[in-house]
């Protein structure tokens, strides 16, 4: 145990050694933070809290490392740290003492700590312990940095001492600070500032100013900072300002303050430069400013009344905004509210003053804005301190706009029609309202008549004086005017707003004029139209021909090379713009037509069924541009650009396909229109017929009533008109030999009985009865002119039946032609169907292994041929009528699609594949048989092509029956009918509904059948017709179901209308003029009377033959006798001169 | 309308905007939740209008949403090449072949759309990462060879056949190699591979044996045939019997005969093979050769019902031979086979006595023979046809239908004889009671063939006003399918446009019209021509007149009166019917009187006057074989 001892001894010995260092280490750590500390201070000054919490830091600090130097000790003494375990100070003594074998100590020391020791074990310890004993540890176990620890010691004490004495000044005053922690020492400052201002007093929103004075040094600027002294609930207000002013040439330091409205305390102060000057500002002592209040608004607003015409409501705004905007006229008030109390209150308005009404902290006041200025508001409280700077508020007027007067129909120039009235369209607008809108006129008689101009105005009761913008839609009545033909109305529209300030304004429209036409201009008119339309077509068939050729010989320029030219490409673009230029021709074309149409369908020039064909034609030419031809042209373009010459030859290919297709369509087009023509024709000779034929019955039975010693002026009138009547007879008569021209190729026997018919004694005798008729009036024989005038107008009623007939024979005939057509192509159709049923029996009888199948299949295609015949037969035809129907197109192209189907399927011997096909292909024929078999029932059925009367018969007696089930409903609705009744009647209803729709979905189903169109609305029919059925089978019989029936009969009277399209009206409509027509006025009259009396009687000639009805021919001859009275007063006159 | 507008770079700026709006609208379409099958009509309806964008543009939404849709699929690769997109096509195949991998089928359109985009190099790489992945499954080479052939690269074609049939099975793409040689005409080729193909596929011989008469339509192909097949008949029956419909179809009846002898004639399945041939040989007027077909069934089958219907074909066989038709006419002149207006009578023109003998020797053998009883009504019903249509007897044709009726006919066959005993009644010249007797059918049984006999019967006997009722009556229910629609539309169309539509002339001048025609379906020939004459004589100027006078023509035609026939048809000029009064003019100068010359110029007339006739194109086809057969 003994070594145990040794060790022991030995580690208090290395422990009191290490003490020894770590002393020595301290030491220099607290030299170092001594220098440290005092040269701090000497700078910062620091406050005696800083000294007296560093103190007790070092304290704590010292403290805590006795706490640990006492752990450590007590680890030590447990033997938990390794540099003072035995097992270590036993190596450590070995390999400082025993160096050739320094385990030694440590073995023994091991083996000493083992239970049960050997004697040899025990021995060696012995001996181990012995050498141990020898050792003396001081000097054994000596600390290697003792020596070091303390050099640095002696280098820091050294450093102490320099640093100390370099700012001896500085420091020894710091170490005296130091080592009392408890005491405040003042710092001292580089110079002083001095207030000279003093407290200041001021009223709110004045400004001031202060000075500061310097001593001892002067700094370059000086700071102010002004802290308010009172606090305020607006943030802003309670932020304090900071003021700079550099020194001035008088050495102080001025601020100025300015809109000072509270009160401050303030001072000037100079803040340190550098963190290391020990002060941190030199002030001055703090004063105050006070501030005294002036009166302020505590509420301002300010109304704006417009003027009551304008029924604007009254508009508020605050104070702050000071652009003050309204109507001319308005009352502009102002309220406001002070926070003192108020001795005065004005208002200066454009330099003139305006007192207010005060009611205590109260003022109102008001004024009328009749032009833009400004005003300011005046407050004098009762210590007679004013606002300060009151703030001019800007007015500013809105002037009432002229109202807006937009016509959009009629246009400027209308012509007028039967029913003498010209639809107005307006739309008007204005800001506050209108007072007034009326049409000036006048009236403006041929120059030939040498009238003053009746000139007047006409209120339009329609305006609404309460909106600001209206459409005006009516139609303005002339018939009053007793308009005469090629009389003018030249009117404007005149329209004033409601502005009883300034006086109502008014606007005029332009001028617009209003011409009442003849019947023969227009008859005119439309024939030159469409021979120009005609021409054109013409000229573009040429056109699109030379185009084709040029494309044709182009693409087979194309075959032959690889690459194009520079002039091939050159030639390839002019194509392309001289097509697209004819394209554009084409369009114009389409404008022409629909003008024609327009035209024709006002005046009603035509019978409803010509109409009704040249509203095809003009679908048909509107659908004349294919819709491949423009894509075509883009393709060639394409092409050409990126130079692909297969593209290229596609692609003219296509294009001259196309413009192939145009061509023909143009064709076809120009064919129906001669025919048409040839019809127009015949309808015109008829109706101008009859008018002649009604006039020389009219004349007639006023001859008949004259009596014998009759006023020689009253022949004269009556000789005047026999003599236009026989001058329109001419007409008709050239008319016929026209006529006769023009239907020859449609219907050689009508054409040459027309001829016949002009060149015939009926025609002749007739002509010569008008003709002597003339002349027994001219020399007053009224018996004879009696004869011969019923003579006359029996022969004009023969040959107007006659014609009649001629006519019918023509229609008849066009008819039968087309039917012999249509028969022979249904025959064929029947044929090939025939033909196709044969050769599907064949084929299925036959084996497929059969070598006849090769001679079917091309039995097959002979069919095909057939089929391609007949339908190029089908396109011919349709160029003379609208009955090929799209769907007898769609029957054969059917028909075709499954015969090449039959065809390659029975090359390829698929028997049944080819049986479906040519099942397929028969069945379609037979429809396209039936297809044929329709059209030409109802050609037959209704005389024409068209075949919409057949459609409107029924419509017409459907919307009978349906008023009927109407009225029963209304009944129902009553509701006055015994439940029974009721029930029986709703049964009855139903019944008649259900046989309604019937009807309806048969009509729809023949009308489909037909490939008709036109249908106006009936398809949304049959839907409310369910829905009428559906409540009368629940016994419901409701407001709605009354509503549907309702909307069931407006429906089909819609369509009835759509479908006769203007048919059942007898009245004409406005139609709008040529705008190159140039009015001649007054200064147009030749000064030649005779010539004025031949003008007349054209005139005159002219509007009796033009269709008017006869309370207006009636006018018109009073007119002219008038104009007649006159000539005989001249001849009279003219003779007593001579 | 400026065509300087229509630049390319517009068009692609249009086409952009297109694609933009068709996108739009596409996203809108699908936000509303409209049909898959909506989307895909409207991406077709693009494709056929030519906007090839919107189409891709549709076609591949739709095909990121339904990935698995083979429809949508091919539609895609379809339009890209259609529109010779091929990068894009590469580019989007490409993107989608790296989210799908393992999907053989992008893969393969991948490499397909390199080689067409002309990137051999990376076909290949392609083909060789296929190769590795899928090279142990069929359907990656069918893919690969599929796309060889299209390409027609017949080196790598016969390549990859060889390797795969080591690889596979020895006959594998034999059939589509088949196709692929005989599109391109390599017959042999072709043959032999269909031959390897029916090696192991013998149930398949139907499609192969379709190809190969298809094949054989072509001249330079039959010799080919004929020695492949027979090289390889011993392989198995299948090869032997594509090899007699072969020869059947060369009509060499006679080594057809042979093969189906080789065949055998034992089995019921033989038995049918039999039945069916003898029936073709019949159809095809190898008279002999289907006699001795029905002989082999009748002498080995052992099934009563073939062997009834082996005795009825053979008596067909023997039947057909009594009016040999030898000449069929260049158009159809009058209402052919209209139920109503033809008269079959007119188109027998020789008979073969030696023929008629046997075949009543026939019919009588078997109604006498007891083995045969339950075969008396037919064998009854075709003794009376042979004396209504042959002999024109009619009471003894009566007889005949009657003891068939008696001898309990099927359901077919009665209301067959009940239909006949009216045209009986109406030949032996008693309309009235062939009305009645059918009227109180229609009573009964209102099916289509009883009323349209009523029609018939009633158009003879009844007023015509009343006729027309019934014809649009029928036309109620009728529809366009049925095979008598237009033969009821020419009936109307004639009473309509001769009487109904016609003057008072003209209604007695088509009463006098439809006598004579009654009178020729009695056969009283003589007597009709007659009526029409007194037609002739009072009604010129009836719309039925050159109707008349053209039938009267046939009439004589038929009765070899060919000098009158031309003299009738001389009187058709400038009328609706001249077209076929010149071809019938011509077809008399050429068939009775061997007068071509003459004849070519009346056909010629069609050709120069009568450009739009519905008979110009068969007229055409006829001048051409004429001056063929002239020139040989």
């Amino acid at each position: 145990m003994s070594i145990q001892k040794e060790l022991h001894k030995a580690r208090s010995i290395l422990v009191q050694k290490d003490f020894v260092a770590f002393g020595w280490l301290a030491s220099i750590f607290i030299i170092l933070d001594l220098i440290l500390a005092i040269y701090l201070e000497s700078f910062f000054y620091f406050s005696k809290e800083i000294k007296l919490m560093s103190a007790f830091i070092t304290l704590g600090i010292f403290s805590f490392i006795i706490v640990l130097g006492t752990i450590y000790y007590l680890f030590i003494h447990y033997n938990k740290i390794h540099r003072y375990s035995w097992s270590h100070i036993a190596q450590l003594l070995g390999d400082k003492g025993i160096q050739e074998k320094p385990d030694r100590i440590l073995n023994a020391f091991q083996l000493s700590e083992e239970e049960n020791q050997s004697e040899l074990a025990n021995e060696y310890i012995s001996s181990i312990t012995c050498v141990l004993k020898k050792f003396d540890y001081s000097t054994l176990l000596i600390h290697e940095k003792l020596s070091q620890l303390k050099h640095w010691t002696a280098g820091a004490i050294i450093i102490f001492f320099a640093l100390f004495l370099v700012r001896a000044d500085e420091n020894i005053p710091a170490v005296y600070r130091l080592a009392h922690p408890t005491t405040t020492f003042n710092i001292p400052k580089p110079f002083k500032l001095i207030n000279m201002t003093g407290d200041v007093h001021l009223l709110g929103g004045e400004s001031s100013e202060f000075i500061v004075r310097s001593e001892g040094s002067n700094p370059d600027t000086v700071f102010a900072v002004l802290t308010p002294s009172q606090v305020d609930l607006d943030s802003l207000i309670n932020q304090s300002i900071t003021l700079k002013s550099e020194r001035h040439d008088d050495g102080l330091y001025h601020f100025k303050i300015e809109n000072i409205f509270h009160d401050y305390k303030y001072k000037g102060f100079v803040p340190r430069e550098h963190f290391w000057e020990v002060w941190t500002e030199v002030a001055t002592d703090t004063h105050q400013i006070y501030v005294t209040d002036r009166p302020i608004f505590e509420s301002f607003t300010i109304s704006i009344n417009p003027p009551k015409y304008s029924r604007l409501p009254s508009e508020t705004q605050n104070g702050n905004v000071a652009n003050i905007q309204g109507l001319k006229g308005s009352t502009i008030q102002i309220n406001l509210q002070s926070n003192r109390h108020l001795k005065e209150s004005y208002i200066i308005l454009n330099d003139t003053k305006k007192d207010m009404n005060i009611y205590g902290k109260k003022a109102v006041g008001q004024f009328k804005l009749m032009e833009d200025g400004q005003f300011t508001v005046h407050l004098l409280d009762s210590r007679n301190i004013s606002n300060r700077d009151p703030v001019p508020y800007h007015l500013q007027t809105i002037p009432d706009h002229l109202p807006i007067l937009d016509v959009i129909s009629p246009p400027q120039m209308v012509e007028l029609g039967d029913d003498m009235s010209i639809p107005f369209y307006l739309k008007i607008e204005d800001d506050f309202g209108f007072s007034q809108l009326q049409i000036g006129y006048e009236i403006k008689r041929p120059a030939f008549l040498e009238m003053d101009p009746y000139v007047s105005i006409f209120t339009i009761p329609e305006l609404n004086t309460d909106t600001t913008s209206q459409e005006i839609i009516m139609d303005w009545d002339l018939s009053d005017f007793a308009l005469l033909p090629d009389d003018e109305v030249h009117y404007h529209f005149e329209l004033y707003d409601n502005d009883n300030i300034s006086g109502p304004k008014k606007i005029i429209s332009g001028t617009f004029i209003a011409r009442l036409p003849s019947l023969a201009d227009l008859y005119e008119t439309m024939e030159e139209q469409q021979s120009m339309a005609m021409d054109e077509t013409e000229v573009n068939l040429e056109a699109l021909d030379e185009l084709r050729e040029q494309l044709d010989n182009l693409e087979l320029e194309a075959l032959k090379t690889d690459e194009m030219n520079w002039e091939q490409q050159k030639e390839v673009k002019e194509l392309i713009e001289k097509a697209s230029e004819e394209l554009k021709a084409l369009e114009k074309l389409t404008e022409a037509m629909e003008s024609i149409n327009s035209q024709s369908e006002k005046h009603q020039l035509f019978s409803d069924d010509l109409m009704e064909k040249f509203k095809e034609l003009q679908e048909l030419v509107e659908s004349l541009i294919p819709e491949d031809l423009l894509k075509n042209m883009a393709d060639l373009q394409d092409a050409l650009e990126e130079m692909n010459m297969e593209k290229l030859k596609d692609a003219m290919e296509n294009l001259s396909n196309n413009m192939e297709q145009l061509e023909s369509d143009l064709d076809r087009y120009l064919d129906i229109f001669k025919r048409l023509q040839a019809e127009q024709k015949m309808d015109e000779i008829a109706k101008r017929l009859e008018q002649l034929a009604e006039q020389q019955d009219m004349l007639d039975q006023n001859l008949n009533q004259v009596p014998d010693n009759a006023d020689p002026s009253t022949f004269a009138r009556m000789e005047q008109e026999e003599q236009r009547n026989l001058q329109e007879f001419q007409s008709i008569e050239s008319l016929m030999e026209d006529a006769s021209e023009m239907i020859s190729p449609y219907s050689e026997s009508a054409s040459e009985s027309l001829e016949q018919m002009e060149s015939s004694d009926l025609t002749d005798e007739t002509e010569e009865a008008l003709s002597q008729a003339m002349r027994h009036m001219r020399e007053m024989q009224k018996g004879d002119a009696q004869q011969q005038s019923m003579n006359a107008l029996q022969k004009l009623q023969q040959m107007q039946e006659q014609f009649s007939q001629i006519q019918n024979q023509f229609r008849m005939e066009s008819v039968a032609q087309m039917t012999e057509k249509f028969q022979v192509m249904m025959q064929d159709v029947l044929y090939l169907s025939k033909k196709q049923e044969n050769l599907t029996q064949e084929v299925k009888g036959t084996s497929r292994t059969s070598h006849r199948l090769r001679d079917l299949t091309a039995q097959q295609q002979l069919l095909q041929d057939q089929l391609r015949q007949i339908m190029n037969q089908m396109m011919e035809l349709s160029r003379e009528t609208f009955s090929i129907t799209p769907q007898l197109g769609q029957s054969m192209g059917m028909t075709a699609a499954m015969m090449e189907q039959a065809k390659n399927e029975l090359a390829d011997r698929n028997k049944i594949k080819a049986n479906t096909s040519q099942n397929h292909a028969m069945q379609s024929l037979n429809k396209a048989a039936l297809s044929l078999f329709n059209s030409m029932k109802q050609m037959e059925a209704s005389g024409s092509a068209s075949g919409y009367e057949a459609f409107l018969e029924q419509l017409q007696k459907m919307s009978g029956q349906q008023q009927g089930l109407n009225n029963q409903g209304m009944q129902l609705s009553l509701g006055q009918m015994a439940a029974s009744a009721q029930q029986k009647m709703m049964q009855q209803m139903l019944k008649g509904q259900k046989q309604i729709k019937k009807s309806l979905d048969q009509l729809m189903e023949e009308i489909k059948q037909s490939g008709e169109d036109g249908l106006g609305d009936l398809s949304g029919l049959g839907k409310d017709m369910e829905e009428v059925i559906k409540d009368l089978q629940r016994k419901r019989f409701t407001r709605k179901t009354q509503n549907r029936q309702q909307r069931i009969l407006s429906r089909m009277l819609d369509s009835q209308k759509s479908m006769t399209q203007r048919g059942q009206k007898e009245e004409r409509k406005s139609e709008v003029a040529d705008f190159n027509m140039v009015f001649e006025g007054p200064s147009g009259l030749p000064g030649d009377l005779g010539q004025r009396r031949s003008l007349a009687l054209d005139a005159l000639n002219r509007s009796l033959n033009s269709g008017y009805p006869k309370e207006y021919q009636n006018m018109i001859k009073k007119y002219f006798n008038t104009i007649s009275e006159s000539k005989i007063l001249y001849e009279k006159g003219s003779k007593s001169e001579e | 309308m400026k065509v300087k507008s229509f630049t390319k770079r517009d068009q692609k700026v249009k086409n952009k905007i297109t694609t933009l709006i068709v996108g739009l609208l596409f996203a809108i379409l699908i936000g509303q939740g409209t049909s898959f099958k909506a989307s895909f009509k409207t991406a077709q309806m693009f494709e056929r209008k030519g906007d090839y964008n919107a189409a891709i543009s549709i076609y591949t939404d739709l095909y990121s949403k339904n990935i698995n849709d083979q429809r949508v699929f091919r539609s895609l690769i379809n339009v890209y090449k259609k529109s010779e997109k091929l990068q894009e096509g590469i580019t989007f195949f490409e993107t989608l072949y790296q989210s799908n991998p393992l999907n053989l089928q992008i893969g393969l359109t991948l490499f397909e759309f390199y080689y067409l985009g002309g990137h051999k190099l990376l076909a290949e790489t392609t083909l060789s990462k296929l190769e590795a992945q899928f090279g142990h499954l069929e359907p990656f080479y069918r893919g690969i060879l599929q796309i060889y052939m299209n390409e027609g690269l017949e080196k790598e074609i016969l390549s990859l056949a060889r390797r795969v049939r080591q690889q596979f099975h020895p006959t594998l793409f034999s059939q589509e190699l088949g196709y692929y040689y005989q599109a391109r005409r390599v017959y042999d080729r072709a043959m032999d591979e269909y031959i390897l193909y029916l090696s192991q596929n013998k149930d398949r011989g139907y499609y192969i044996s379709k190809r190969i008469l298809k094949m054989s339509d072509e001249p330079e192909s039959i010799s080919i045939i004929d020695k492949k097949l027979t090289q390889s008949s011993h392989i198995h029956d299948r090869i032997i019997f594509i090899l007699a419909d072969f020869y059947f179809k060369q009509q060499q009846y006679q080594k057809a005969f042979q093969l189906h002898v080789q065949l055998g004639a034992i089995t019921p399945k033989d038995m049918s093979r039999w039945f069916k041939f003898a029936n073709q040989l019949q159809k095809e007027l190898a008279y002999s050769h289907s006699i001795h077909a029905f002989e082999i069934i009748l002498k080995n089958s052992q099934d009563s019902h073939m062997r009834g219907q082996a005795l009825i074909g053979l008596g067909k066989s023997f039947e057909a031979q009594i009016t040999p038709t030898s000449y069929t006419n260049i158009i159809d002149y009058y209402y052919n086979d209209n139920l109503f207006l033809d008269t079959p009578m007119l188109s027998i023109t020789h008979i073969t006595n030696s023929h008629l003998n046997s075949s009543i020797a026939f019919y009588d053998s078997v109604l006498t023979g007891h083995s045969f009883s339950n075969q008396s009504a037919q064998a009854y019903y075709r003794l009376g046809e042979i004396h209504y249509h042959v002999n024109q007897d009619f009471d003894r044709a009566f007889s005949q239908y009657q003891s068939s009726l008696k001898n309990h006919p099927n359901q077919n066959l009665k209301k067959t004889l009940q239909l006949r005993i009216a045209d009986t009644y109406l030949a032996k010249g008693d309309p009235q009671k062939a009305f009645r007797y059918i009227d109180s059918l229609f009573v009964n049984q209102q099916s289509s063939d009883v009323e349209n006999k009523r029609i018939l019967m009633a158009f003879h006997t009844l007023p015509l006003d009343t006729v027309m009722d019934f014809i649009e009556s029928a036309f109620t229910h009728i529809n366009p399918t049925s095979s008598s629609f237009n033969d009821l539309m020419e009936l109307r169309e004639l009473i309509q446009i001769h009487f109904i539509k016609g003057s008072e002339m003209d209604k007695e001048a088509f009463q006098l019209f439809v006598k004579a025609d009654l009178k020729i379906r009695q056969s009283r020939l003589m007597e009709a021509i007659e009526t029409i004459n007194y037609l002739q004589e009072i009604f010129q100027n009836s719309s039925i007149y050159p109707l008349a006078v053209f039938r009267k023509s046939l009439v004589l035609n038929h009765l070899s009166k060919s000098k009158l026939a031309l003299e009738s048809l001389e009187l058709l000029k400038d009328t609706f019917i001249e077209d076929r009064a010149i071809i019938l003019t011509g077809q008399i100068y050429e068939l009775n009187q061997s007068n071509i010359h003459n004849a070519l110029k009346s056909y010629h007339r069609i050709l120069d006057e009568f450009p739009e006739s519905i008979y110009f194109q068969p007229v055409r086809y006829h001048i051409r074989t004429l001056e063929e057969k002239i020139k040989s």
